[in-house]
């Protein structure tokens, strides 16, 4: 069965023409970039925490 | 002396089966009935999938963990839940069949002072033809799946070692899919590993959604706040799959999978088919198929359960239109509004409504995802309706006193890209709440600061910890109740 293509399909065959984002080089090397990521991971942990209490706090207050 | 059972011991079931033993004092029963004898921590299926971990390091056995805490466990399905109890039993029951090996079929009751239904998902692969690991294509859903897909991946890799170019596809396989964010990650991994294995450049990777857009997951996407611009995670997504070359078929119903191929239907009202030699698809959802009895005898399965299956709780379930969907629609308290000791946890409760705009194709095929309830949502449903139940049986109230309505309640999502301590990375994803509030938060309908997405090796470390956090807490373990759902 020959293969159909609708036209959605995001094939970057050519790198610019989808017009998508694309990390840079340097946001490349900062992902994983060990002391960078330390920093991330401990900020990502404070806004979850965060983000996790508020959901707790909510449970006791029906009725 | 009250007697509570819980029908499931996945994420919600057995984390409000901890919470009430621990709250209850010691005359209180704890009853778990689950069909599995193991616990299995599901985020982690993705990588047994890929080969990365075995299925032992995402499962436990459940009934040292029972025996330790002092709940009681039948290693059994429920069949059927009699809430008026019959002529012969006054008190409400469930049927229950076993399945462990030695007494395997053999049926028994359970009376129940208070029910709490967590059985999870059927895994409903007979909705598309030809789909899940019995027919044509894979699946991860389960640890057992997830290690047969990994065992296929390993035969690909072997044949792409020879020469061979193979195309995988990845995602949903019907249009009412949930978990989006599940096939996400599988794809990112595969990726991942095919590069670590030297392949890539042999393989062609198809990701197929019923997702309008990229970056939905079923909570209609996100905005995120960024570089002085309020970006949709679409942008984020489609990002990922050019940065990693991936082909992407959006806004697709499967209709079917044949030995090597997959016909679909796409949002346009096209038609089109994949050929593939390796299919992971995603199965969609409903209830498990219990049944309901009133006193008498007769059928009431349509008072307790929704037509899909799922267990009607405090949500208001009345059609309305997209445009007249709101937060207060959702349940709070996941009590069942006719028989107020049964509570319907996790996957097994019915919800209102998608969160994600209700698509149909031009031919008039639902393609809209399902609204997830997994992971931390889940265990906290589990949380609170323990609370609630430990204060009912202690006051003698009917309604349940607490609540957390996913309207209500934030999440976090840890959507693993590679598992790598060093060049791995996980795109960590929040979201408050969970069901958009147009009204408190009109810039989309969640908050700003709480709601953020980015991709890096932090996240999979997250995740990472995650996996062992939460293998520790569902194995009881000293001070497990100190780590958060």
């Amino acid at each position: 069965m020959e293969e159909l293509k609708p036209g959605n399909l995001l094939d970057e065959r050519s790198e610019y023409q989808n017009f998508s984002m694309k990390p840079t080089p340097m946001t490349l090397f900062l992902r994983t970039f060990p002391l960078w990521q330390f920093i991330r991971f401990i900020w990502i942990n404070i806004l979850m925490i965060i983000m996790i209490q508020k959901s707790h706090e909510k449970k006791m207050k029906k009725n | 002396m009250a007697k509570v059972v819980i029908m499931g011991a996945g994420i919600s079931g057995h984390t409000a089966a901890l919470y009430l033993k621990r709250g209850l004092p010691k005359e209180h029963e704890v009853i778990v009935v689950s069909p599995n004898s193991k616990w299995n921590w599901i985020p982690s299926n993705i990588w047994v999938g890929v080969g990365v971990l075995n299925k032992e390091d995402v499962t436990f056995p459940l009934q040292p963990v029972y025996d330790k805490v002092g709940i009681q466990f039948h290693q059994a399905k429920a069949v059927s839940i009699h809430p008026e109890g019959s002529v012969q039993q006054l008190k409400p029951y469930i049927k229950i069949e076993s399945t462990k090996d030695q007494d395997k079929g053999q049926t028994a009751e359970i009376t129940y002072d208070f029910l709490i239904n967590a059985t999870g998902p059927k895994l409903n692969f007979t909705a598309t033809p030809g789909l899940g690991p019995e027919s044509n294509s894979l699946s991860v859903c389960t640890f057992s799946h997830a290690e047969e897909t990994a065992k296929e991946l390993a035969h690909c890799i072997e044949r792409m070692r020879k020469g061979e170019q193979l195309t995988f596809v990845i995602g949903t396989g019907h249009g009412m899919c949930t978990c989006e964010g599940a096939a996400f990650e599988y794809v990112f991994n595969l990726e991942f590993e095919l590069q670590r294995a030297g392949v890539r450049n042999k393989a062609r990777l198809v990701f197929l959604t019923n997702e309008a857009e990229l970056g939905d997951f079923g909570v209609g996407g996100m905005i995120f706040e960024t570089g002085g611009f309020t970006v949709p995670s679409k942008v984020f997504a489609e990002s990922m799959f050019t940065e990693r070359n991936i082909e992407v078929i959006k806004g697709a119903h499967v209709e079917k999978v044949d030995k090597n191929s997959v016909s679909y239907e796409l949002l346009s009202g096209e038609k089109g088919t994949v050929s593939f030699d390796f299919a992971m698809l995603l199965p969609p959802f409903s209830g498990v198929g219990l049944k309901s009895f009133a006193k008498d005898g007769s059928e009431i399965t349509e008072k307790l359960f929704a037509p899909n299956g799922f267990l009607k709780v405090d949500a208001h379930y009345e059609a309305k239109t997209y445009e007249e969907w709101a937060p207060t629609d959702w349940p709070s308290t996941y009590q069942n509004q006719t028989f107020k000791n049964i509570f319907g946890i996790g996957i097994a409760f019915a919800p209102p409504h998608p969160i994600s705009k209700p698509r149909k194709s031009k031919n008039g095929t639902n393609i809209t995802p399902a609204p997830p309830r997994t992971g931390m949502p889940s265990a906290i449903m589990g949380r609170v309706v323990a609370h609630s139940i430990i204060e009912m049986i202690q006051t003698g109230k009917t309604d349940a006193p607490y609540g957390a309505s996913l309207a209500e309640i934030g999440a976090a999502c840890v959507a693993s890209a590679g598992a790598n301590w060093f060049k791995g990375s996980a795109a960590s994803m929040t979201m408050y709440p969970i069901v958009p509030d147009y009204r408190r938060y009109p810039r989309g309908g969640r908050s700003m600061v709480y709601t953020f997405g980015e991709v890096g090796a932090a996240g999979h470390w997250i995740k990472q910890i995650l996996h062992y956090m939460f293998l520790y807490k569902a194995q009881a373990k000293p001070f497990w109740w100190l780590i958060p759902e």
